[in-house]
């Protein structure tokens, strides 16, 4: 067995990227007031203090921070999953999907209870999770296809940006979480690093996008 | 490090490729559906612009020409009818009483029928008038002027249940029906002058035929500006124009549209 090697700064730059988006959303926050992009800034900061907090050690119990990447997951699934169902026009997909959501958080709290458990890292919800943004997502692509009837730019739309970042995060960490429980416990080195890659490249992805979707509000007003 | 692990994070990196590369597809589709539908709306709206300034030179061309009917009318028949009752009235002063009675029940009735003709002449000076009497009266009117004149002779039929084509398409059509008219009149020399107009359920017709001189289809391309005017300003409002016509069997324009309730 090889001997996993130490956290470099390098391996944080994620945190860069969550504290850019944090930023971005306090910077913009009066012209998102009255959006709900205006939630974002207490969700960033809340996961700026959880990120840093992991960095620090701070939630290490028994050597394993994993019962508050359960938590922290789940409250960015329902944070994200309730902003994008926001988004959704369409009334049918707005009922199925919430439907989706309350059925994945009752899924999650009976798994982290009696499942997976709560001191282990609860991949099924994870993944369930991540199923339900990425069809979110779609959902709202699609609607951006068939509602729009006046030219627009989509590149200027935050909701474009926000679904795009969170499309890509998903995506990325997909294979990652469906492999975890099978890999995460034989300390292979490649893992390791395969790891590292993801995290670095979906929070990298994401709050870059994000970052993006709040600039769009610089002339004050929300487009789109 | 055993090989299935090596294996397994092969399928990881693949599979996340594989879903990646969906990602951007998905994204791309997007950008590229997006840029279309700019690219058409735009061409929409360049239509709709081009439609409107079209709309705006029909409505100065028949202003233009309702203007020229009515200065000639005013010139060629009020005047003359007018100056007619003066000079009767300027001659009763010598005539005994009975010629007298005449001569002011005949100026009462060129009076009359001044008036009458101003009447005709008003209902024409505003093109509005197609909005307020529809398509087929407004034509009735001018064919009834037409004979009136006695310049032509010009029969009007109308098959099926009338109903509106919306103003905009009936005053283009009615001023494809003005042109008509002029050709056959200025430059065909024509004695003869038909319209047909054909209502069906979801479609529009109408014919204009005049016996006149006629031309070679083949000058279509070379000159008549005209005529392909006719034919640009029939496509504008979604319908087709078929002139057909050849040297000494007179012209025959008909334009249909079909099917209506897509433009209405």
């Amino acid at each position: 067995m090889r001997i996993l090697p130490p956290m470099l700064w390098s391996d944080y730059l994620y945190f860069l990227f969550e504290l850019m988006a944090f930023i971005a959303a306090v910077v913009q926050w009066p012209k998102m007031k009255g959006t709900p992009y205006s939630y974002f800034m207490p969700f960033l900061f809340f996961i700026v203090v959880y990120e840093f907090g992991t960095i620090r050690n701070w939630f290490s119990i028994n050597h394993s921070n994993l019962w508050v990447a359960n938590i922290q997951m789940a409250i960015f699934f329902l944070f994200n999953a309730l902003f994008l169902l926001g988004e959704l026009k369409t009334p049918v997909f707005k009922k199925h999907l919430g439907a989706a959501i309350v059925f994945t958080i009752v899924f999650s709290i009976t798994n982290m209870a009696f499942f997976q458990g709560f001191w282990k890292l609860d991949t099924m919800s994870i993944l369930l999770q991540d199923v339900v943004l990425i069809v979110l997502c779609c959902l709202y692509f699609s609607e951006l296809m068939h509602y729009t009837l006046q030219p627009l730019s989509i590149i200027r739309l935050p909701g474009f940006w926000v679904n795009t970042g969170l499309l890509f995060f998903c995506i990325i960490t997909f294979m990652f979480f469906a492999s975890y429980t099978y890999m995460a416990y034989k300390n292979n080195y490649n893992y390791f690093l395969l790891f590292r890659g993801i995290a670095n490249s979906s929070n990298a992805i994401l709050y870059s996008c994000l970052a993006v979707a709040f600039l769009c509000f610089r002339k004050g007003v929300e487009p789109g | 490090m055993p090989q299935p692990d090596q294996g397994i994070i092969s399928v990881i990196v693949a599979g996340t490729v594989i879903l990646l590369l969906l990602a951007i597809f998905i994204i791309g589709f997007l950008f590229l559906y997006q840029r279309r539908h700019n690219k058409y709306h735009m061409e929409q709206e360049q239509l709709k612009a081009a439609f409107s300034q079209e709309l705006l030179k029909t409505q100065i061309e028949m202003q233009e020409q309702t203007l020229h009917y009515v200065s000639q009318e005013i010139h060629d028949n009020i005047t003359q009818v007018l100056s007619f009752v003066k000079l009767n009235l300027a001659l009763t002063g010598n005539l005994n009483e009975t010629d007298k009675a005449h001569k002011i029940d005949e100026s009462r009735k060129l009076v009359a029928q001044a008036i009458g003709d101003l009447r005709d002449l008003s209902k024409s000076l505003s093109f509005e008038h197609i909005a307020q009497l529809g398509l087929v009266k407004t034509i009735t009117i001018e064919v009834e002027r037409i004979n009136k004149s006695s310049i032509m002779d010009a029969v009007m039929d109308v098959n099926g249940q009338a109903f509106s084509l919306g103003d905009e398409r009936e005053l283009v059509i009615f001023r494809i029906f003005q042109e008509a008219l002029n050709n056959a009149l200025k430059h065909a020399g024509a004695k003869q002058f038909k319209i047909n107009l054909k209502y069906t359920e979801n479609s529009f017709q109408i014919t204009i035929a005049d016996d006149g001189a006629g031309f070679s289809i083949d000058n279509l391309t070379t000159g008549g500006s005209g005529l392909r005017n006719m034919q640009n300003r029939a496509a504008l409002i979604g319908g087709v124009a078929n002139i057909s016509s050849e040297p000494g069997k007179g012209c025959a324009i008909t334009i249909i549209i079909e099917p209506i309730a897509q433009h209405s």
